[in-house]
Order: C-alpha cells, then sequence, then structure tokens
C-alpha cells in the first residue's frame, strides 16, 4: 500500500540562532502559519533573534526557515517559519511548503509539536478560515493575535477570554514588532503539548459527514492521521484538481467525484461547502467575542490611498518618489564616497611604502586597493539605496507600486502576483526568482522568471555609479531633482519596460496562456520600524562588503595576474606610463582584451573594455574592479586614483580621441541593463525552471536572450548616437 | 623580500584565490542540480538567515 507518512525522524536545524548549544535536539518543535503580511516573520524573529527579511506586503517568505530560542523553563524550542499562506491548499510551490510540513510530508523537516497560528487581530473574520483548517491538523495550537494594538486602535474590541473559550486553543495577544506579548506566547507554547488537539470546532450537516466517509478513509489507508485525513476531506471538495502531494492516494480522484456527487444529492454545493461551513462559523465566534467601538468610516490609510492609487496622480507620485530616491544616492552618498576613496587610496599608498619593490607590492596596490577598492567606495549609494527600499517596503507603499502596476501587468500577460518577484529583483535576481512560488500557474510562473533578471539588481549600482558619475554632468533640472539621479531613473525604467516587453512576447509564444486577475490586499500604512530599517541596511551592506571582500577580491587578484604577466622586456626610451601600457598590452589579458576586442568594437569599446565586460560575467560589479586593477596596473606609481577621473582622462593611444565618451558610457550603461552578467542567477533559474535538463535549457535560453538584446541594444545606442552627432569615442 | 621569495608569495595567493573561485564555481552548479531548501548559490543573498537560505522576496 502506498503510504503517504514520511519519517517523522527529528532533524537537526540546518542552521540556527544559538551558536553551539544549539546543537543539541530540541526538546519542542514549532512551525508558525498564518496568512500573508500578518508578521509572522517579524515575530520568528522577536522569538529567534534572527534577522529574517520582513516586509509590509504579502509574499516576503516563500522558504520555510528554521531558529531556536530558550522556553522559559529553559528548554531548547525549534521554530519553523513557513510561508504566508490563506488556507492549507497546495496551488502555488510555497503554499505546498507549509501544507507538507504540517501534514508531516516533507521529508527534510519535522513535523510540528505545536502550531503557532499568527492572526491579524484586525482582520479575524479572513484570519480565523485558515486558523479553522489548522486546528484539525491534530497538533495542539497556539493563536496569537498580532497587531493587536492597531486592532485596538481601528476600534475594535476582542475579548482574549472569550475566544480562548471558542475555539479551545491559547489565544495571545501580540505586537510582535515591539516585542511585546513575547513571553506569554513561548509560555503558551511551552504548556501547548500537554493541551488536547483542538479540532473541529463546527458539526457538519449529517448527510455531508457520511458522504465524506469513504474519502476521508481513503486518506487515512494512504497514511494520513484520522484529524488531517477528515480536515482534508472536507477542503477536497472544494479544489479543482488534487494537488501533488496527494497524488500517491490509490484511486483519489474517483473516491473524491463519488464524494462530490453524494454532497451534491444531499442538497449542499461542493465547491462552497468548507467556506460557508467555516465562515458561517467564523461569524458565530466573532459576533460573540469581538466588537467594533469606532465608526467604520475612511481611515488614513484610504484617505491617503484616494492620492497614491489615483488614476493619474497615483503614477506621478509613483515616479517621483523614485527619481527623488535616486537623487538622493547621488546627493548624500558623495561627501561618504569622497571619504572611503580617500581612505582606500590613503591605506594603499601606505600599504604600498610598507612593502618593497615587487610583484607582491603592485598586488596589493594595483590588485586589492585597485580593484576592491574601487567597488567599496559605492557602499554608501547601497545603505541609502536599500534605506529608502526598506522605508517604501515597511511602510506599505510597495503593495500600492504593485496595485498600480496590476494593470500594466495584465497587459503583457503576466498575473499581477508577478509584481512582488520583479519588484525584488530590484535587490537581486536570486530572491526575486524564488518569489515567483506565489505564482500558482506555471507558465506565468516561469514567464516570470525568464525576465526578473532584466530588473536592475543592485550589482548594476556599482557600474552604473561609475559611469554616471564620471559622464553625466552634477546639474539640477527640477525641483532639487539633477542629471545624474534623473539617468539612473531611466536606466531602472529602461529594466523595468524591458521586462516587461519581454513578458509580452513570452506570454504571447513559449508561454501562452491566460491572464488571471490578481486579488492584492493593500496593508494599512505604518510607521516603518526603525529596528528593521537598520537590519534591512545592515544586511545589505554586510552582504556587499562579504562579496567585495570574497568573490570579487579572488577575481580581482586573478585579474591583476592576468594583467601583470608574462612580463615582458619594455622599451627603456619610452616614457614610463607608456611602458605600463606596453606591458599591459603584451599581458595576458591584454592578449585576451585584443582577441575579444573586433566583438566590442562595433559598440565603441577598446579592448579594455572589451575585457573587463568578460571578466564582469562571474558578477556584474566585477566591471568595476577589473576597470580598477587595469587602470591601477596601466599606471605608474603607488597612487590609487578614482576610477572615474581615470576613465575621463583616457586617450586612444593611436588617435588620441577619449576612449570614454557619455556616448559611450550611456552604451555601456545600456548593455549592463540587459545582460546576464550572474551565475548565481543562472543556477537558481535553473533549479526554479524545473531543474535538470529542462532547468539547464530554459537558464540557457535566459543568458543567451537576455545577452543577445544587451548587444542590440548596445549596438542602436551607439550607431544612434553617432547618427545624432554625439561624440562616439574610439 | 628576494624577488623568489616575492613571486612565491604572489604565486600562492594567485593560486588560492583561483582555487575559491573554482569551489565556488562547483558550489553555484550543484546548487542548480540539487532541489535542496533556501538558495544555496553562493549568490550572498543567503546569508540573512541562518537555516537553508533566505526568505526575501
Amino acid at each position: 500500500m502506498t503510504t503517504l507518512r514520511p519519517s517523522h525522524s527529528a532533524r537537526r536545524a540546518e542552521g540556527s540562532s544559538g551558536g553551539p548549544a544549539d546543537a543539541a535536539e530540541p526538546a519542542l518543535r514549532v512551525a508558525i502559519i498564518g496568512n500573508p503580511n500578518t508578521g509572522k516573520t517579524t515575530l520568528f524573529n522577536a522569538l529567534t533573534g534572527l534577522r529574517q527579511r520582513v516586509g509590509n506586503f504579502a509574499g516576503v517568505t516563500v522558504e520555510r526557515v528554521e531558529g531556536t530560542f530558550r522556553s522559559p523553563d529553559g528548554r531548547r524550542v525549534a521554530v519553523l517559519d513557513l510561508p504566508g499562506s490563506y488556507s492549507l491548499s497546495a496551488g502555488a510551490p510555497d503554499e505546498k511548503i507549509a501544507l507538507e510540513v504540517l501534514l508531516g510530508r516533507d521529508p527534510d523537516r519535522w513535523r510540528p509539536d505545536v502550531i503557532v497560528v499568527v492572526a491579524d487581530a484586525a482582520h479575524l473574520e479572513r484570519n480565523l478560515f485558515l486558523a479553522s483548517q489548522v486546528f484539525e491538523l491534530g497538533i495542539p495550537v497556539v493563536l496569537a493575535l498580532n497587531q493587536f494594538d492597531r486592532a485596538e486602535a481601528e476600534g475594535y474590541r476582542i475579548d482574549v477570554p472569550e475566544m480562548i473559550h471558542q475555539l479551545g486553543v491559547f489565544v495571545v495577544p501580540t505586537v510582535a514588532n515591539r516585542g511585546e506579548g513575547l513571553e506569554p506566547l513561548k509560555r503558551a507554547i511551552e504548556l501547548a503539548p500537554g493541551q488536547t488537539p483542538p479540532g473541529r470546532r463546527f458539526l457538519l450537516p449529517p448527510a455531508v459527514a457520511e458522504a465524506l466517509e469513504p474519502l476521508t478513509a481513503a486518506l487515512v489507508a494512504a497514511g494520513l492521521g484520522p484529524a488531517p485525513a477528515a480536515m482534508e476531506a472536507l477542503r477536497l471538495l472544494g479544489v479543482d484538481q488534487v494537488e501533488s502531494h496527494l497524488a500517491g492516494v490509490p484511486d483519489l480522484p474517483a473516491t473524491r467525484g463519488r464524494t462530490r456527487a453524494a454532497v451534491e444529492r444531499a442538497g449542499f454545493v461542493p465547491e462552497r461547502l468548507e467556506s460557508d461551513l467555516r465562515y458561517t462559523w467564523i461569524a458565530d465566534v466573532i459576533g460573540r467575542a469581538v466588537t467594533r467601538t469606532a465608526p467604520l468610516g475612511r481611515d488614513a490609510s484610504h484617505r491617503i490611498d484616494g492620492f497614491v492609487l489615483h488614476r493619474y496622480l497615483g503614477p506621478l507620485i509613483f515616479i517621483l518618489l523614485m527619481a527623488l530616491v535616486f537623487q538622493s544616492v547621488f546627493t548624500w552618498a558623495q561627501p561618504l564616497i569622497e571619504g572611503i576613496e580617500i581612505a582606500i587610496g590613503a591605506t594603499g599608498e601606505a600599504a604600498g611604502r610598507l612593502l618593497p619593490e615587487g610583484d607582491l607590492r603592485s598586488l596589493v596596490v594595483d590588485g586589492v586597493f585597485g580593484g576592491v577598492g574601487s567597488v567599496l567606495v559605492f557602499l554608501p549609494q547601497i545603505a541609502i539605496l536599500f534605506g529608502f527600499s526598506g522605508l517604501l517596503e515597511q511602510s506599505g507603499y510597495m503593495a500600492r507600486a504593485a496595485f498600480l502596476m496590476d494593470r500594466v501587468m495584465r497587459k503583457v500577460g503576466l498575473h499581477g502576483k508577478s509584481f512582488i518577484p520583479m519588484l525584488s529583483g530590484y535587490a537581486c535576481a536570486v530572491p526575486g526568482i524564488m518569489a515567483t512560488r506565489t505564482i500558482e500557474d506555471p507558465k506565468d510562473r516561469l514567464a516570470t522568471i525568464m525576465v526578473v533578471p532584466l530588473m536592475s539588481c543592485s550589482a548594476r549600482l556599482p557600474v552604473y555609479t561609475l559611469l554616471i558619475g564620471a559622464f553625466v554632468p552634477a546639474i539640477t533640472v527640477w525641483g532639487g531633482i539633477g542629471l545624474q539621479g534623473l539617468t539612473m531613473l531611466a536606466m531602472y525604467l529602461l529594466g523595468t519596460l524591458a521586462a516587461l516587453a519581454a513578458a509580452w512576447v513570452f506570454k504571447r509564444t513559449l508561454l501562452k496562456g491566460p491572464v488571471r486577475p490578481m486579488i492584492l490586499e493593500l496593508p494599512p500604512y505604518r510607521w516603518p520600524s526603525l529596528r528593521s530599517l537598520w537590519v534591512s541596511i545592515a544586511q545589505r551592506c554586510f552582504l556587499f562588503l562579504r562579496r567585495a571582500g570574497t568573490v570579487i577580491l579572488a577575481l580581482s587578484v586573478v585579474l591583476w595576474a592576468l594583467a601583470t604577466y608574462p612580463r615582458v622586456a619594455a622599451d627603456p626610451s619610452l616614457p614610463e606610463a607608456a611602458q605600463q601600457e606596453q606591458q599591459l598590452a603584451s599581458s595576458a589579458l591584454g592578449q585576451i582584451g585584443h582577441a575579444i576586442e573586433p566583438v566590442v568594437r562595433p559598440l565603441g569599446y577598446d579592448w579594455k573594455i572589451g575585457v573587463s565586460i568578460a571578466a564582469s560575467f562571474a558578477a556584474r560589479e566585477v566591471f568595476v574592479s577589473t576597470m580598477g586593477t587595469i587602470y591601477g596596473v596601466g599606471g605608474s606609481g603607488d597612487d590609487v586614483p578614482a576610477l572615474g577621473a581615470r576613465l575621463r582622462e583616457e586617450r586612444d593611444p593611436r588617435t588620441g580621441a577619449p576612449v570614454y565618451t557619455p556616448l559611450v558610457a550611456v552604451g555601456l550603461m545600456v548593455f549592463y541593463v540587459f545582460a546576464l552578467m550572474c551565475i548565481s542567477t543562472t543556477a537558481v533559474t535553473v533549479r526554479e525552471a524545473g531543474g535538470g535538463r529542462i532547468g539547464w535549457q530554459w537558464a540557457g535560453f535566459q543568458f543567451a536572450y537576455m545577452l543577445v538584446l544587451a548587444y542590440g541594444a548596445a549596438w542602436v545606442v551607439y550607431h544612434g548616437g553617432r547618427a545624432l552627432g554625439f561624440g562616439g569615442g574610439t | 623580500m628576494s624577488v623568489t621569495l616575492d613571486r612565491i608569495v604572489v604565486g600562492v595567493i594567485v593560486g588560492a584565490a583561483l582555487l575559491f573561485l573554482a569551489r565556488r564555481m562547483v558550489a553555484s552548479i550543484r546548487a542548480a542540480r540539487a532541489a535542496k531548501a533556501g538558495c544555496g548559490t553562493g549568490c550572498g543573498c543567503e546569508g540573512q538567515g541562518k537555516a537553508g537560505g533566505h526568505s526575501t522576496r
């Protein structure tokens, strides 16, 4: 007989918050589940001390994440943060993750001893639907009424003892972002295993109960416990098709068909039966335990939305906000950038003085300080960009941006849910691609995966900033918004428009399918939590520094070696700078550069740009570090001047014309907008597009179409610009 | 520092860098093949949590 129940042997967490002591088996295992955007991850972070990312919109968590805390009596408690879900269904991949864990069907994770359902206290009606399903799984439950303060501010009065009486579980009011209610919650979790699981809180009509028996029996025979089987049997009446996690149950579609027919004969609508029963029960619970004292008039969020979501004002506000953000990235970061440049330059010079003349000194000064240093100077801009991004996310504005974009998304044939992964792509394409797990339709999901890397990620920021800072004049255009900020905004918009256009093509060719409507929950506006904001900025800066200190450092060292060897005997009659240039041109890097120069020459690039582009196929920022290394090795002396200044001064040795002009810089930026130059993104595309041969094929296609797009667009910019009379460089 | 020693130190540093990059490349390919929890691609995004990768949007 097929069995659905895997081994429930407890597995040690892959990682946790508590250091070496956590190596011990946990005494208690807890899963956190709830509707999207109820503060599950905030609560998880507050309990475990971890720093999972949080946001004020649905779909932030798409993966199960584990941490630990100590209960009041000192026992170790393992906590699993599950993706948000409105009900226990397995339509989307992230919902499947939650359902499989709760049913004990995830071979990589333990089945919990206690389930904490996190409910938004101000929206109990919707949140209790999932809770009522969880009650029936045969596991003790604790209900956390989160955002309790906001519910009270909105006039809700929740009678907690009455809720406990009605639900048969511990009910704990919490305000996770302020850490309120954590101790009572920990105590409730500690006591919950001794409690009887709540079970079904309403009675089925006798005819329905009878009709469900064969279906329940089939699920039990296949290995589900009696309680989860009963929950699944009722749920299966309403789903379109049997989900993959139940694929092993013999004859399930036929048994389900007979059950639905029997339910219909009893006078009920099978598709609506579960929701009718649960919402009737929920209305009764709320009628007894919740009162609302404040008028139901338009609150502050609604008033703000009157402007922010306005048909014409909304998009204008969105564009203005983005322009301000990008301008601030330049204006506010400049003094800090200059400070870091001076510090790196001084440290590089000091290191150069300490080391004797030779290859090691050149490696340290030109390779490490010239390469990594040229990337590190962009740290303030990363911090400012992610500070703004966190502010917009946590305030609830990003959900409004998704709402504004929904109309556009539908026009290109994408599901509205695709916008959240695309927004994530502004930070990094990898989590963006993983966030597509919230999309149920496989074709919509694949189309989104294929276009997410077109959104300008933070790795492109150093490239844009270097070129804009060096070649776009810092002049004010209007109301404090300057040309540099507008150019940056244009690059981000170009990537977004390209992603939408590519999605339009995919949805009409390879991935044809119907357009599905999106149900988007608009969270109320909230004051961002300074702690979460700080955590978000600090994490991004840490990741940037770690990347600079590992991958970029290693690549800089290798590129330095390629730019330095083989040594050639330079012509002593030439000036020192020309000798350095001769050595660079004869190096392995120079030879590679000259070999690929014919490919990049039609775009207006010399061999140094060509080789920097080639090196940056590993990671985009490497373009900047390679430039830093090349101009460090090719320069004379031990000083590490600002790279932008070096680029402006660079002249073609044959013609004496500037190598870099504003037109070349714009063409390069456009190339980086479109090109997929990130091994990590390719790896995650392979996996999320299905893995194996299919995954590699989609990833290969993604890489190829983006490269063709990048080359074509850069060619059009360069030749179009020259035809219009702009300077074209070498 | 003698020229030879200088070259040896440089050779060790460059070799270590190459080894590091090769290992990252292998890790990325393995992450693409294995359907494991979390990102695992070595993109740097996985560092936001400690268990099985990131949960970012």
